[in-house]
């Protein structure tokens, strides 16, 4: 149910602030986020935009631009004496560009899409460079999650 | 990927049978140990390499990823999926504070459709002191334990006694699943498989049994040994009373000829059985007894019939030497007054047995 909510949070945001998918962020993510984890005492909670090959470039400039949500997240967890999750610094720097592991578990940039870069997280990544657009969907559990979801769907007349 | 994605979409917005936007369940990804993971989110450090870092090896998280899909609208059930909410949760969490804390000792095998296994142990533990306080003058003690249930990951596996087996209890996690998702490939499906301990056993074994199993079977041994004892003394009283009257049959044998003591138990007998009666009768009906019972016993002795045999004729003789043994002259009289009654009678009738035969 938490996860539900934060799905809707995300859809309701879109609305919120007039903004189109895959370019969408919550506005303070961790509030609603921290109340999730705590609630349901779940460890992680990512959102990954799904972000088409023709979406990419637009995609990229957008993380570039709204980094700043990572800020935010520290803020709130210092003021909660989260710190061990909230350490507050403005040296922030992401990858600018979605990408993977390859083989040998090097990183590359990811290609072809489509791509499920990791947008907002919770708690936020005290490495952002090390989760911020890595594309999830290269990643062979989510791939078989997100087709089984799309499989799923595909029956929804039976449902 | 993205036009399996618009396709099925498509399909889905002919076919508008449900409201709502969750009608898409997600599903669950298999179990993995996510505690490096979860450590380099949080301490900035790089994810060691699989299988080869200190944290794996210390720090055991299994988990699972739970994937909930975002859709383009709020309302709108058909609208495109434009992203995944990834939840990354370890299952041991569900498992803490669940139980009452007389529960301790319980194994939980969690089990999923991908051919993995994992077993906790739900434990008690005392996690801390509240509050302890020693101050200069008195020394103040209030320390009260919070006991809670934790689970301990044991290892992959099934590793749960093996001879609990009969008292398995299984549900499965599918409330956050569809029923279409759980038919397909590549997502887990979980359930749990719960098994008692030893431990748990031991927990529950108390005294009390063994208490009133000993109590009831030492109630069973007193009466026994009462049964027993009662029955001893019976039977000594009864060998007794026997001699007894064994001796005192084989006395008044010799002292009395058969035909006289055959008469005299015949009498006292026939006394016994309606004389007892009819004086019992008697004593209750005048509230004691009567004066005509009193009169009774005291005139009894010369009222009942002497035990004697009639002898047309007889002839005694007196041993002299017997009765010149007897030095009393008293006894002489009173014997030749008994011959003269019986011979004046017509006769012989005795009184006294002192020896006679018969002619």
């Amino acid at each position: 149910m938490a996860t539900q909510n934060i799905a809707a949070t995300i859809s309701g945001a879109a609305v919120s602030t007039n903004s189109s998918f895959p370019t969408v962020s919550v506005p303070l993510f961790e509030i609603t986020g921290y109340m999730a984890r705590h609630e349901a005492s779940i460890r992680m909670i990512s959102y990954t935009p799904l972000v088409t090959e023709q979406e990419r470039i637009e995609w990229q400039s957008y993380a570039n631009d709204h980094i700043g949500w990572i800020e935010e997240s520290r803020a709130f967890l210092v003021g909660k004496q989260d710190t061990a999750k909230g350490t507050n610094s403005n040296n922030i720097s992401v990858r600018p560009f979605i990408w993977q592991h390859d083989g040998t578990g090097s990183e590359i940039a990811a290609y072809p899409g489509p791509y499920l870069p990791v947008w907002q997280t919770t708690p936020p990544p005290a490495a952002p460079d090390l989760f911020i657009n890595f594309n999830m969907l290269s990643v062979p559990y989510v791939y078989d999650l997100f087709r089984t979801i799309v499989v799923t769907r595909g029956k929804c007349d039976d449902v | 990927m993205s036009s399996v994605v618009k396709n099925n979409h498509h399909h889905c917005q002919e076919n508008k049978s449900k409201p709502g936007f969750l009608f898409v369940e997600g599903a669950l990804s298999p179990l993995e140990n996510f505690a490096a993971h979860i450590h380099a989110i949080e301490n900035a450090e790089p994810l060691p390499p699989v299988g080869n870092g200190l944290i794996e090896a210390t720090i055991q998280e299994q988990g699972s990823v739970y994937v909930q899909p975002v859709f383009g609208s709020v309302t709108d059930s058909t609208s495109d999926i434009t992203g995944l909410v990834h939840t990354l949760f370890a299952w041991q969490h569900f498992m803490d504070n669940i139980l009452p804390s007389d529960a301790q000792g319980v194994y939980v095998v969690l089990k999923n459709t991908c051919g993995q296994e994992a077993t906790y142990k739900v434990m008690g533990e005392k996690v801390s002191l509240s509050s302890l306080y020693c101050g200069l003058w008195s020394v103040k003690m209030n320390a009260s334990y919070r006991f809670n249930l934790k689970a301990f990951y044991m290892g992959l596996g099934d590793l749960h006694e093996r001879h609990w087996d009969h008292l398995e209890h299984d549900f499965v996690v599918s409330n956050i699943v569809s029923e279409a998702s759980m038919e397909e490939d590549g997502h887990c499906v979980y359930s749990f498989s719960i098994y008692p301990s030893d431990e748990l056993r031991d927990v529950w074994r108390a005294l009390t049994p063994l208490f009133f199993s000993v109590t009831a079977a030492g109630a069973f041994f007193l009466i026994a040994i009462t049964f027993i004892t009662y029955d001893r003394y019976v039977i000594r009283r009864n060998e007794k009373m026997i001699g007894q009257a064994a001796r005192t049959n084989k006395i008044v044998a010799s002292l009395f000829p058969s035909n006289v003591r055959a008469r005299l138990l015949a009498e006292d007998d026939k006394e016994g059985e309606s004389g007892t009666q009819t004086r019992l009768k008697d004593f209750l009906a005048n509230d004691g007894p009567s004066k005509a019972d009193l009169e009774l016993e005291d005139n009894e002795a010369y009222k009942t019939r002497p035990i004697a045999d009639l002898f047309p004729e007889c002839s005694v003789r007196i041993l002299m030497h017997e009765l010149l043994a007897n030095r009393s002259g008293r006894s002489i009289a009173y014997l030749y007054s008994l011959l003269a009654l019986g011979f004046v009678c017509g006769y012989c009738r005795i009184h006294v047995l002192v020896e006679c035969q018969r002619t």
